[in-house]
């Protein structure tokens, strides 16, 4: 038997969450025709629960964190993977146990420095430089991935995408003779590309714009119960 | 933009959506290929005893990619409530803590209307914090693929270029990728790594495909509309500027 939500409670959502996004959306966008003082009063209020998401956000990040620990501690149980999770754990717990001990000034920073410097530090040697390592590793990807998109389907669109990719490329290297890969590189970018750009853009725009007016009307599935 | 102008496009959206949801039996979609091989995808998915991952990137409720969360939101409905009997969970990420509640309430919601809500573990859904590049999050998420045995994934919502370090294992293994991003690098890697990409506004299309009621039908409708509008409205403005009526 399947359990479906309350009728009641679908139009009770719908009830809080339209007045709530109409208010919202004259707050941020204020409707000329309408008197001040209701302009002003749902302008207010639109900053409240905006300020109001804002704290919900931050709680959030702890109910995130929980999930992560929840999921990381649920496959330690397994062997090889395990160890990444073991890694992420101990890292976890690593980084809170310096930072406390920063905070608390019984590490104590080295002279002519100040602030949370070892968490910094931390964050500079794994983070950035890990990710911009992988930054580097995706260029590889991507031309693997070009390789197999050719191999996979040969269609005009994907000789095209190839094409303009490597007449991008070489239009990048600096060597002479190539002058005229440069230009077609300048009009490629300037026009197909710039054009293409702004139409997904203009596309995905006119999609938010019909989910917003899905939301707003309580037709969302979220908001369906 | 000015508040006329504003509200005028919301009040056109709306008349459209309301219109076409009155007449929404006399209009045929046109077939997406996205949510043709996402039914196929699934159901090999169900076959082969693997699990279908569904991602939402960087998609963040709160955020200017509120919409493209709540759009991915129905796509992982969709998903899941099909794969409720599968010995493998449906399982979903994101980089945004706000978004990790809204793919724990779809997932719970989906298993709901199969009466499966005792298969649901809200640890299905997974929160993967992101760096500064977003790539912290997509090394998880790749970890996360391989990890669960996933065989079909459905990445909707905002990436960037890491949708490719992502997309590297299923590349690899040769499993499908449904791919999609509100962002113009992450939907250039779509387009690269997925057979059957989602494309601008696709993906908020995708309720009158998976879940075709008359409004969410009419919605797409009204975006085709609203697309037709621009384009006479780009064509109208470049003859102005071409004949010197407008500078």
């Amino acid at each position: 038997m399947t359990q479906q939500p309350s009728r009641v409670m679908s139009i009770v959502l719908a009830l809080i969450a339209i007045p709530l996004a109409l208010i919202t959306l004259i707050g941020l966008e204020p409707l000329p025709i309408l008197p001040e003082p209701l302009r002003a009063g749902a302008g207010t209020l639109s900053q409240l629960l905006v300020q109001g998401i804002t704290v919900v956000a931050a709680l959030a990040v702890i109910v995130g964190v929980a999930n992560l620990l929840h999921v990381q501690f649920g496959k330690l149980r397994s062997f090889p993977t395990g160890i990444y999770s073991l890694i992420t754990v101990l890292t976890f717990f690593a980084v809170i146990v310096i930072h406390v001990l920063e905070r608390l000034a019984i590490l104590k920073p080295p002279a002519g420095t100040e602030g949370t410097i070892y968490t910094l530090t931390l964050m500079d040697i794994l983070q950035v430089a890990i990710e911009s390592a992988l930054a580097g590793v995706l260029a590889f990807f991507l031309i693997y991935a070009a390789y197999r998109l050719m191999r996979r389907r040969v269609t005009l669109w994907g000789v095209l995408f190839t094409v303009t990719l490597l007449i991008v490329l070489l239009g990048y290297v600096p060597l002479t003779g190539l002058d005229f890969l440069h230009a077609l590189r300048e009009w490629i970018l300037r026009v197909p590309v710039a054009a293409g750009t702004r139409g997904l853009l203009i596309g995905v725009a006119i999609g938010t714009l019909t989910v917003g007016i899905r939301v707003i009307l309580g037709q969302d599935r979220s908001l369906r119960g | 933009m000015s508040a006329g102008l504003f509200y005028g496009v919301i009040l056109l959206a709306l008349v459209g959506t309301l219109s076409a949801a009155l007449l929404y039996r006399r209009f045929v979609l046109r077939p997406i290929e996205g949510y043709q091989t996402l039914r196929l995808t699934i159901d090999r998915a169900l076959e082969t005893n693997t699990a279908v991952h569904v991602s939402f990137g960087a998609s963040a409720l709160r955020e200017e990619s509120t919409l493209s969360a709540i759009a991915s939101a129905g796509v992982l409905y969709y998903v899941a409530a099909r794969a409720t009997l599968a010995d493998r969970p449906t399982i979903t990420t994101m980089s945004d803590p706000v978004t990790l509640g809204l793919g724990q309430d779809t997932l719970r919601r989906a298993y709901r209307s199969r009466g499966a809500l005792n298969n649901y573990v809200p640890s299905q859904a997974r929160w993967y914090p992101s760096g500064p590049l977003s790539l912290a999050f997509a090394a998880g998420v790749g970890a996360e693929i391989t990890d669960s045995d996933v065989y079909a994934n459905i990445l909707t919502g905002r990436f960037g270029v890491e949708l490719m370090l992502m997309a590297e294992q299923p590349i690899r293994y040769n499993r499908p990728i449904v791919a999609h991003s509100d962002r113009i690098d992450g939907l250039a890697v779509a387009y690269v790594v997925s057979e059957t990409p989602l494309l601008g506004e696709e993906l908020y299309a995708g309720s009158g495909y998976l879940d075709p009621t008359p409004l969410h039908v009419g919605g797409v409708i009204a975006q085709d509309l609203l697309r037709f509008a621009v384009i006479i409205g780009l064509i109208v403005l470049a003859a102005m500027a071409f004949s010197g009526v407008v500078k």
